[in-house]
C-alpha cells in the first residue's frame, strides 16, 4: 500500500516498485487506513506529511488494528528532523526515508523487511 | 494661572484682618483720647482746688497773724488812751511797722479808728492819716460781720498806690468787748500773683483768681490795675457758688475750664487750658496708633500679597503637577503594552487603559477586580501563573518574565513584573506590564510552517526528478516507459522552476527591486489569454467571462499582471474542489479598471480575510491544508498590482465562496500637469504610435502639417516636440525646425528630429536637440525626451526615524532627480525646513522628540510652509479623525505597509506638479 497525497510521488514508488510488488494507492490518510483493512498488505509506504491525516496519525492508528499492527511501515518525508525520526519510530515505523529519497533504496529497504 | 482666585484670597485676608486692625486702632484711639482728656480734666480741676487751697490758706495765715497783733494787750492799752503821746504813736508805728514785716506780701498795715479815721499807717504816709476810710469794704466788712473780713480788692492810697486785698481786724478791750479800733494788712495783688503763677506755671494751666466781686486777683501776666471778670461764665458760675469742669470757646479756640469757688472768702478760682495744647498728646498718640495701624496694614497686605502669591503659585504647582499627571497618564495610556501597579498589599493602585481594555476583552470587567485564579484560568498554562504569582509574594525583590498563551484565543502575552521603589529604596509595590506578543509569535509560527511548506513543497517535485531520473538509469528498460519518465522529470522540474520563481519574486519584491515594463495593455486580451492557459486544467469547473465590448487599456506590466490573473484564478480553482462555475469579469470603475474573479469554493473566514495578501500567510483550515500552497501567491498578487498603483482585496463568506478583484488605475487619470510633446508627424499610424509610446507620461498634441506644427507650436510652447522630416504641404521638417529655431517664442524647445533617413549633421546644424530614426523603441523615445526635459527633480525633506525607511525613500526618489535631504526626527526636520524650504516633505508620523503631527501643526502655522506639500508615510493605524485631520493637510497619505516606489514617485510627482517622467 503507497500513501501520498502526491499523484508524482506515488508514480515514483510504484515505478520503483514495479513490477516485483502488486500495487494499491491510497490518496490520503483516511483512504490508506480503508485500503489497508481491506486489502491487508505485505508492506506499506507512507507518506509522513500529509493533509486531513498525517502519516503519523495513519502510523499509530494501523498500529493499534490488531490485524495490521505487524505490517512494516517504510515512512517518507520531507522533514529530516531529528523530531520526525522520533516520532515515526515511537509510532512505531520500522523504516525511514527523507526526500529525496533513491528509488532503489527504497526497493532495497521494502524487499529487506518482506524477506524478514 | 487662577489669578482671579488669588486675588480673592488676599482681599479677603486684608478684609477679616483690616477690620479688627481698624477697629483696634480706632478703639485704642478713642480710649487714649478719653483718659488723656480725663487726666487734662484732673489736672485742670485739681490746679483749681490746689490753687483755691492755697490763696484761702495765705489768707487765712494773714488774717491770723493780723488777729495775733489786734490781740496784743500792748496796742489795745495804747488804744485805750484818750490823747496818745508821741510816745503811743510811737509804738503804735512800731507795731504796724512790725506787723507788716511779720509776712512776706504786706504791702501796708495800718489802723484805724472804729469810725473808719486812720489812726497810723505803714509805711507812713502822713497825707492820709486822720482821714476817713469808713467807705472801704474792708470797713464795711468788719462792721457787718464784726469779726475779721477780708476785703474786695482796690487801689491802696498809700505809698506806692499799690493794689491791695486787705485783712481787716476789729481790736477790741476784751474778747466779746467794745472795739477799739481795725488793725488791717493789706496784701498786694502781686503777692498773690506769685502764689498763684508758680503753682499754674508747673502745670501749664492759665489760673485766674477774683474776689467776691469778680475783680481779677490774679492772672499771669497780669495787667496793672484792677479788671473786672464778673462778666465772665465761669467766674460768674464760682460766684455763684457752683464748681465745674466745662469747655468754652476762647480767643485762640477752645478752651478747657475748670471753676471753683473759695468759699471762705466769697474769692472764685478759674483755670483754662487750651484743648489743643491739652490735647496735643491725643493726637501725638492718634498719629501714633495710625502709624502702628498703617504699618500693620502694611504687614497684612505685604503677607495677604506673599500668601496670594504663594496660593497663585501653589495653584501653578497643582496646575502643573495636573499637566504633568495629565501627561503621564496619556504617555501610559498611549503605551500598548498593558501597565498596572499592585500596592504593598497586593491591591490595584494604578492600571493604564491598555489593562483595562484587555481586562474587559478578557473577562467583560475591571482590571482591578479579576482575580489570579479567574486570569489563571483563561490560560493554556494555568499553573505556570499561579506559581508565579506564589513567586511574586514569596520574594518581592524578584523580576519575572513568563510567557503565556490564552485557551483557545492563540493570543499570546509577554508578562513581566518587577518591584517599585522610590528614591530612597521604599518599595512602593510591584509593576506589572503584559504585552500583546501574538503577531511576534504568530510571525514566528508562520516561519516554522513556511520552512516546512518550502521544505516539503520543493521536496516534491525534487524527489520526482531524482527519482524518476534514477529509474531511468536502470538497464533495459522500456521505451515507453523511459519516455514517460522523462515527461515526467520534465513537469515535475517545471513546477520546480515555477515554484523557486515565485520564491524569487517574492525576493525581489521584498528587496524593493520589482520593475514594471509599462505599456498600453487590453486588459480584455490579458485575461482571455489568461483563461485559455488554465482550460486544460480546469476539471469539473466552468469558467466564464464577462468582459466588455470595448478595449479595456490600463498602462501595466502584461507579464506581471499575466501572472497575478493566473494566481487568481488558479487558486479560484485549487479551493474550489467541489467545482462549479468561476466567474471572471472587467469592467470600468471610478477612473479605474476592475477585474473580479467569483468561485463558489470553500470561502475564507472574516477574521482571516486581512491577512489573506501577507506573506505566507494561508488560510489555516483543514481544507487549506488538503490543497497546498506556498502562501506566496496572494501576496505577490499584491504586490504586483500596487506596484501598478492599483488594490486588490476579496470578498468572501466561509463555504460560500470568495470573489477576489483588483483594479487598476487608467491612463487617462493621470493628467495633473503633465509635460505637453508636439508630434509632428503626417503618417496616422505612425503618429498613433507615438501617442501610445508617450500617452502615459505626456499629454500629447499632433500636427500633421507643417504650418499646423508652427502655429501649434506658438499658441502653446509645447516642451518637447517630435518632428517628423518628410512632411506634405508647403514646408519640410527642416524648414519647419529653421523656423522654430529663428523665432524666439519657441527657439528654446527642444526638437527632437525623428525621420527615416539620415540628415544627422543637418539637424544639429539647424539646432536639433537629438536625432531619433526610425524605427525606434519606446524605450529609447521616452529616454530621448527625459532627458530633454528640465530637470523633474524638487527638494524633498526625508522625515523618519527609522534609517532603512529614509535610505529607501531616498534611493526611490533619488532616481527621479530629486535632490533628497533626510531628518531623523520632527526637531532634526523643522531645523532642515528652517535652512531651506523643501518643495515637498516625505513625513512620517511616530518619531521621538517631535513626532509628525507636531511637523505638521508647525508648518500650519506658518504661513510660507502651510503651502509644501506632505506626503505622509505611516506605519501606524490611524484613527479616523487623525485620518481625517491628515486629509486635511497632506498630499497623500501612504502606509508603510503598503508601500509601493512607484505610488511614492507619483505622489511625489504630483506633488511637485510634475510628471513622474519614465517609470524606471
Amino acid at each position: 500500500l503507497v500513501c501520498d497525497d502526491e499523484p508524482v510521488l506515488r508514480q515514483l514508488v510504484r515505478a520503483s516498485l514495479d513490477p516485483a510488488y502488486e500495487i494499491v494507492e491510497a490518496r490520503d490518510g483516511a483512504e490508506a487506513i480503508r485500503l489497508a483493512r481491506e486489502h491487508r498488505p505485505d508492506l506499506v509506504v507512507l507518506d509522513m506529511m500529509m493533509p486531513e491525516k498525517s502519516g503519523i496519525e495513519v502510523l499509530t492508528e494501523l498500529r493499534a488494528d490488531p490485524v495490521l499492527c505487524a505490517t512494516p511501515v517504510v515512512m517518507l518525508t520531507a522533514r529530516a528532523q531529528a523530531a520526525d525520526r522520533d516520532a515515526a519510530a515511537v509510532g512505531g515505523a520500522d523504516r525511514y526515508l527523507a526526500k529525496p529519497f533513491s528509488p532503489f533504496e527504497l526497493a532495497a529497504t521494502v524487499a529487506e523487511l518482506l524477506r524478514a | 494661572v487662577r489669578r482671579p482666585a488669588a486675588l480673592w484670597l488676599a482681599a479677603a485676608t486684608l478684609a477679616l484682618g483690616g477690620v479688627p486692625l481698624g477697629l483696634l486702632a480706632y478703639l485704642s484711639i478713642h480710649l487714649a483720647s478719653n483718659a488723656l482728656r480725663h487726666e487734662v480734666e484732673r489736672r485742670v480741676a485739681s490746679t483749681t482746688e490746689v490753687i483755691s487751697t492755697l490763696v484761702q490758706s495765705d489768707m487765712d495765715g494773714l488774717v491770723q497773724v493780723v488777729q495775733g497783733y489786734a490781740s496784743r494787750p500792748y496796742l489795745r492799752t495804747t488804744l485805750q488812751v484818750r490823747d496818745p503821746s508821741d510816745a503811743t504813736r510811737a509804738a503804735i508805728a512800731s507795731q504796724l511797722r512790725e506787723l507788716r514785716l511779720a509776712r512776706p506780701g504786706i504791702a501796708t498795715t495800718f489802723l484805724a479808728e472804729p469810725n473808719g479815721r486812720l489812726i497810723d499807717i505803714d509805711p507812713a504816709t502822713p497825707s492820709i492819716v486822720g482821714k476817713d476810710f469808713s467807705f472801704r469794704d474792708w470797713y464795711r466788712g468788719v462792721h457787718r460781720s464784726g469779726r475779721a473780713y477780708v476785703s474786695r480788692a482796690y487801689i491802696s492810697q498809700a505809698v506806692g498806690r499799690p493794689r491791695v486785698v486787705a485783712a481787716a481786724v476789729p481790736v477790741r478791750a476784751r474778747t466779746g468787748g467794745s472795739e477799739l479800733g481795725i488793725l488791717v494788712a493789706a496784701y498786694g495783688l502781686r503777692h498773690i500773683q506769685q502764689v498763684v503763677s508758680d503753682i499754674s506755671r508747673q502745670d501749664g494751666v492759665h489760673v485766674r483768681v477774683t474776689d467776691q466781686y469778680g475783680t481779677l486777683l490774679a492772672e499771669p501776666a497780669g495787667k496793672p490795675g484792677l479788671v473786672a471778670r464778673r462778666g465772665d461764665a465761669l467766674v460768674a458760675a464760682a460766684l455763684a457758688g457752683h464748681s465745674g469742669i466745662r469747655t468754652v470757646a476762647g480767643a485762640d479756640g477752645e478752651l478747657l475750664a475748670a471753676f471753683r469757688p473759695i468759699p471762705a472768702l466769697g474769692w472764685t478760682v478759674t483755670s483754662t487750658i487750651p484743648t489743643r495744647t491739652a490735647l496735643a498728646g491725643i493726637r501725638t498718640l492718634r498719629t501714633t496708633v495710625a502709624a502702628i495701624a498703617a504699618g500693620l496694614a502694611a504687614l497684612l497686605l505685604v503677607g495677604a500679597a506673599a500668601l496670594g502669591r504663594s496660593w497663585s503659585r501653589r495653584t501653578h504647582v497643582e496646575a502643573e503637577l495636573a499637566r504633568q499627571a495629565t501627561i503621564n497618564g496619556a504617555v501610559l495610556d498611549a503605551v500598548r503594552d498593558a501597565i498596572s501597579m499592585e500596592g504593598a498589599d497586593g491591591g490595584v493602585v494604578f492600571a493604564n487603559a491598555r489593562t483595562h481594555e484587555i481586562a474587559a476583552e478578557l473577562f467583560g470587567g475591571t482590571g482591578t477586580a479579576v482575580t489570579d485564579e479567574e486570569i489563571a484560568a483563561q490560560l493554556t498554562a494555568p499553573d505556570r501563573y499561579l506559581e508565579i504569582r506564589r513567586l511574586e509574594r514569596a520574594d518581592p525583590d524578584a523580576e519575572l518574565v513568563s510567557e503565556f498563551e490564552l485557551a483557545g484565543a492563540r493570543r499570546h502575552f509577554l508578562r513581566y513584573s518587577a518591584p517599585v521603589g522610590d528614591e530612597s529604596g521604599r518599595r512602593l509595590g510591584r509593576i506589572v506590564t503584559l504585552r500583546e506578543i501574538t503577531a511576534e509569535r504568530e510571525a514566528e509560527r508562520l516561519k516554522t510552517e513556511l520552512v516546512a511548506t518550502v521544505s516539503h513543497e520543493l521536496r516534491t517535485p525534487l524527489t520526482g526528478v531524482l527519482g524518476f531520473a534514477e529509474l531511468l538509469r536502470r538497464p533495459g528498460l522500456d521505451p515507453e516507459i523511459a519516455e514517460r519518465y522523462a515527461s515526467t522529470i520534465h513537469s515535475e522540474a517545471k513546477r520546480l522552476t515555477k515554484l523557486i520563481n515565485d520564491f524569487l519574486d517574492v525576493q525581489r519584491i521584498e528587496a524593493g527591486a520589482l520593475t514594471l515594463s509599462l505599456e498600453a495593455v487590453d486588459l480584455r486580451e490579458l485575461i482571455v489569454q489568461a483563461v485559455e492557459i488554465f482550460r486544460g486544467d480546469e476539471g469539473n469547473h466552468t469558467l466564464e467571462l464577462d468582459l466588455p465590448d470595448e478595449p479595456l487599456e490600463v498602462a501595466a506590466d502584461a507579464q506581471l499582471l499575466a501572472q497575478v490573473l493566473a494566481n487568481l484564478l488558479s487558486n479560484a480553482i485549487k479551493y474550489s474542489p467541489g467545482g462549479g462555475t468561476i466567474h471572471v469579469s472587467a469592467g470600468l470603475g471610478d477612473g479605474t479598471a476592475r477585474i473580479a474573479i467569483r468561485d463558489p469554493g470553500i470561502g475564507i473566514p472574516a477574521d482571516q480575510q486581512r491577512r489573506l495578501f501577507t506573506k505566507f500567510f494561508r488560510v489555516d483550515s483543514t481544507d487549506t491544508r488538503a490543497i497546498g500552497g506556498t502562501g506566496l501567491g496572494l501576496s505577490l498578487a499584491r504586490e504586483i498590482v500596487e506596484a501598478h498603483g492599483g488594490r486588490i482585496g476579496v470578498e468572501s463568506v466561509e463555504g460560500e465562496g470568495s470573489t477576489f478583484w483588483f483594479e487598476l488605475v487608467r491612463g487617462d487619470r493621470r493628467t495633473a500637469a503633465r509635460p505637453r510633446v508636439l508630434v509632428v508627424e503626417d503618417d496616422r499610424g505612425a503618429a498613433e504610435l507615438l501617442v501610445t509610446y508617450l500617452g502615459d507620461d505626456f499629454d500629447v498634441d499632433i500636427a500633421t502639417t507643417g504650418v499646423d506644427a508652427l502655429e501649434r507650436a506658438h499658441r502653446r510652447a509645447p516642451s518637447v516636440i517630435c518632428l517628423d522630416i518628410g512632411l506634405p504641404g508647403s514646408l519640410t521638417g527642416w524648414q519647419v525646425l529653421g523656423n522654430l529655431k529663428s523665432d524666439s517664442r519657441t527657439a528654446h524647445i527642444p526638437v527632437i528630429v525623428c525621420t527615416g533617413g539620415k540628415g544627422h549633421r543637418n539637424a544639429s546644424a539647424l539646432g536639433a536637440a537629438d536625432f531619433l530614426t526610425k524605427p525606434f523603441t519606446r524605450e529609447a523615445l521616452l529616454g530621448t525626451i527625459t532627458h530633454l526635459l528640465p530637470e523633474a527633480g524638487g527638494d524633498v525633506l526625508v522625515v523618519d526615524d527609522d534609517r532603512t525607511v529614509r535610505t529607501l525613500v531616498a534611493a526611490t526618489l533619488e532616481g527621479e532627480g530629486h535632490r533628497i535631504r533626510e531628518a531623523g526626527d520632527g526637531a532634526q526636520a523643522l531645523d532642515a525646513i528652517g535652512e531651506q524650504r523643501p518643495d515637498a516633505i516625505v513625513l512620517d508620523l511616530m518619531m521621538p522628540h517631535l513626532d509628525g503631527f507636531g511637523v505638521l501643526e508647525r508648518l500650519q502655522s506658518d504661513p510660507d510652509l502651510r503651502s509644501i506639500p506632505v506626503l505622509v508615510l505611516t506605519a501606524r493605524q490611524l484613527t479616523p479623525a487623525e485620518r481625517q485631520a491628515l486629509d486635511l493637510r497632506t498630499v497623500a497619505l501612504l502606509e508603510k505597509s503598503e508601500y509601493s516606489a512607484l505610488e511614492l514617485r507619483r505622489l511625489i510627482g504630483q506633488a511637485l506638479g510634475r510628471n513622474p517622467g519614465d517609470p524606471r
